[in-house]
């Protein structure tokens, strides 16, 4: 993994959404980066090059299903970790998403907090 | 023999005839009068000849007076020499009972041709009216009704065509008469070749009737959405004489379920939205990351976080229910061990039990292999059959599992009981429905959703199997499940259940 395999680019369009995860990322002391929809995720992912996405789906301007097909089809982006953060659960996104290698999907109200960061951290190595 | 003799004979046989014939005959003279009838009027109506010769049919009771106006004409007309193709008549029996006639009559002339007489014969047609009417009923209820309704000859070539079948598929009967039905040249082709295949084999080798949803083509080139049904009608050796195929359109119904799907996922994720950024702050609150909280303010957020989490398990228990109802879940048997699973579950709520203090007894077959099974829904049955026998137990009760096979049914069975409260008799028939609450489960806990038995059964009916339970009140419960060994139905769908 490459040096920025700490930074983390929180990609969701809910500001308290993403205020929280951004809190409980920083907590295990990681560099994050914040984008309020698909297509500013997008511009982020592909200039900062973060170690991980976390992304939602349901987003204005692109929505995360575009955003992955776009990183997916970027050099750098292909190989890029990428956790689908939502709260749609059906089999046609989850596996539309699995065909795009990600390399979790998780429906928000269902997880803890506590619980994305282990699965945060067992990715990044830390 | 003399000619006086022959006559006599002659004379003789015809009076033979006329008593034997099966058809009541009435002789009657140029102004209506009775001369002479043969017996079969009184074994038909009960009327004796002695009864009615003499009197005119203008006055006799067999006829209802509708028919008698009509004999009267027709008669007339008889007697003017025209001829007159056979007829009904309204008969009425001594008991009052309506009998149908059909009357057909012969001329009877002197020598010098005149017409002296009228010979009328009557066959009881009763029965046969009766199913040409009961034919002309089924043929119009077919003829009109909604639904698209072919018969074809065992080649599948259409013999028949009701109206509905030109409204739905825009070809006119006259062209698709002789086609082979649901072939590209009216309204098939549009499935695959395997379908086609399949429907044919069901039908012709296995004899049985054929049902699926099919997407057919109409003349216009717009396809559509129906439920086929197809028959083979066979004859006493067992060959197919013809097919009965109906279809009905629900192209409409279908744009209307994909409608409430599109709406519960929408209003799923809507709902669960607010309901994560409460579930995490409140978190965030609890683990004091953002300040240490004291002794009450921590328990007042820890009833929020509850609170939120009941409405996090009411959301998916609504979404699974939806779903189980829309028939939108999908069941996606693959190799597993259900005494695995059912382990696993239980080492899963190992701190419910043992926070109930519940004596738990646990029994499998080791020797059940393994199944095509889908391991979350199985996990969800077992999960809430477990649960429930804690949850509902007297304390320090017990909670036992057995997962046994019967080789000779071909079945896994999980069986779970309990030494809790019971479930009231006269409730027992509306457990398995949704939202259902027994009065005493919800005096102990009033936050159950009703939807978990309901979820339970839903789930193995749709798998193949069966779900029922013996309980007494005060004393306990035992609830059965049963699989087939061959494992799940596959089910395809587009949503999973949580």
């Amino acid at each position: 993994m490459s040096n920025n395999s700490k930074k983390i680019l929180v990609i969701e369009d809910e500001e308290p959404v993403r205020k929280v995860i951004v809190d409980a990322l920083q907590d295990l002391n990681c560099e994050v980066l914040e984008a309020k929809n698909g297509q500013e995720g997008l511009d982020i992912a592909l200039s900062e090059h973060p170690g991980l996405v976390l992304l939602d789906l349901i987003m204005p301007k692109l929505a995360g299903q575009q955003v992955c097909e776009r990183l997916r089809s970027d050099t750098w982006g292909k190989n890029v970790h990428v956790i689908i953060l939502t709260n749609l659960d059906s089999k046609t996104e989850k596996e539309e998403l699995k065909d795009l290698s990600v390399d979790d999907y998780l429906v928000k109200s269902n997880y803890k907090l506590e619980e994305i960061m282990e699965k945060v951290k067992k990715i990044l190595l830390i | 023999m003399t000619d006086k003799e022959i006559q006599s004979v002659v004379d003789n046989r015809y009076q033979k005839i006329f008593e034997l014939s099966p058809e009541a005959i009435i002789l009657l003279d140029r102004t209506g009068k009775i001369i002479d009838v043969n017996n079969r009027l009184y074994d038909w109506l009960g009327y004796r000849p002695r009864d009615i010769i003499g009197r005119n049919v203008r006055s006799v009771s067999f006829l209802t007076s509708a028919s008698k106006v009509m004999m009267l004409k027709k008669f007339s007309l008889r007697m003017l020499g025209n001829d007159v193709s056979p007829y009904d008549l309204f008969f009425v029996d001594k008991k009052g009972n309506e009998h149908i006639g059909q009357i057909s009559s012969a001329l009877i002339r002197n020598k010098s041709g005149k017409i002296i007489s009228d010979l009328v014969m009557i066959s009881e047609v009763t029965k046969q009216r009766q199913m040409e009417g009961d034919l002309k009923k089924f043929q119009l209820a077919v003829e009109g009704a909604s639904d698209h309704i072919i018969i074809t000859d065992p080649d599948g070539k259409i013999l028949f065509a009701n109206k509905a079948v030109e409204k739905i598929t825009g070809f006119s009967r006259k062209k698709i008469i002789g086609q082979k039905a649901g072939s590209k040249l009216n309204w098939g082709g549009t499935m695959e070749n395997a379908f086609y295949d399949r429907m044919w084999k069901t039908m012709k080798t296995k004899k049985v009737p054929f049902e699926a949803e099919i997407r057919n083509r109409k003349k216009n080139g717009e396809e559509y959405d129906a439920v086929a049904s197809i028959s083979p009608v066979l004859n006493k050796k067992d060959e197919v004489l013809f097919f009965v195929g109906m279809e009905r359109d629900i192209t409409k119904e279908k744009e209307v379920d994909r409608a409430k799907t599109e709406f519960v996922s929408l209003a799923s994720h809507q709902l669960r939205t607010p309901l994560s950024t409460i579930n995490w702050y409140s978190e965030m609150l609890l683990d004091g990351d953002v300040g240490k909280l004291n002794k009450g303010q921590r328990e007042y957020l820890k009833e929020v976080y509850k609170g939120n989490q009941r409405m996090v398990d009411l959301v998916n228990a609504l979404l699974n229910v939806s779903r189980l109802e829309l028939g939108t879940f999908v069941i996606e048997p693959e190799k597993a061990n259900i005494v695995d699973i059912a382990k696993s579950v239980i080492h899963e709520m190992k701190p419910q039990i043992e926070a109930e203090k519940i004596v738990f007894t646990q029994k499998y077959d080791n020797t059940i292999p393994d199944m095509m099974l889908d391991t979350k829904l199985i996990r969800m049955v077992i999960q809430n059959l477990l649960s429930n026998a804690v949850k509902y137990n007297s304390k320090k009760g017990k909670v036992d599992i057995k997962v046994k096979q019967n080789k000779k049914k071909k079945l896994v069975e999980v069986n779970i009981s309990d030494t809790g409260m019971g479930i009231l008799k006269g409730q027992q028939d509306k457990i398995f429905t949704k939202l259902f609450r027994a009065d005493n489960a919800k005096e102990r806990d009033t936050e159950g959703t009703g939807l978990g038995l309901y979820i339970v059964k839903s789930i193995i009916d749709h798998s193949g199997g069966k779900t029922w339970f013996k309980s007494e009140e005060g004393k306990g419960t035992t609830f059965y499940v049963t699989l087939p060994l061959k494992g799940m139905k596959k089910k395809e769908g587009i949503k999973e259940l949580n």
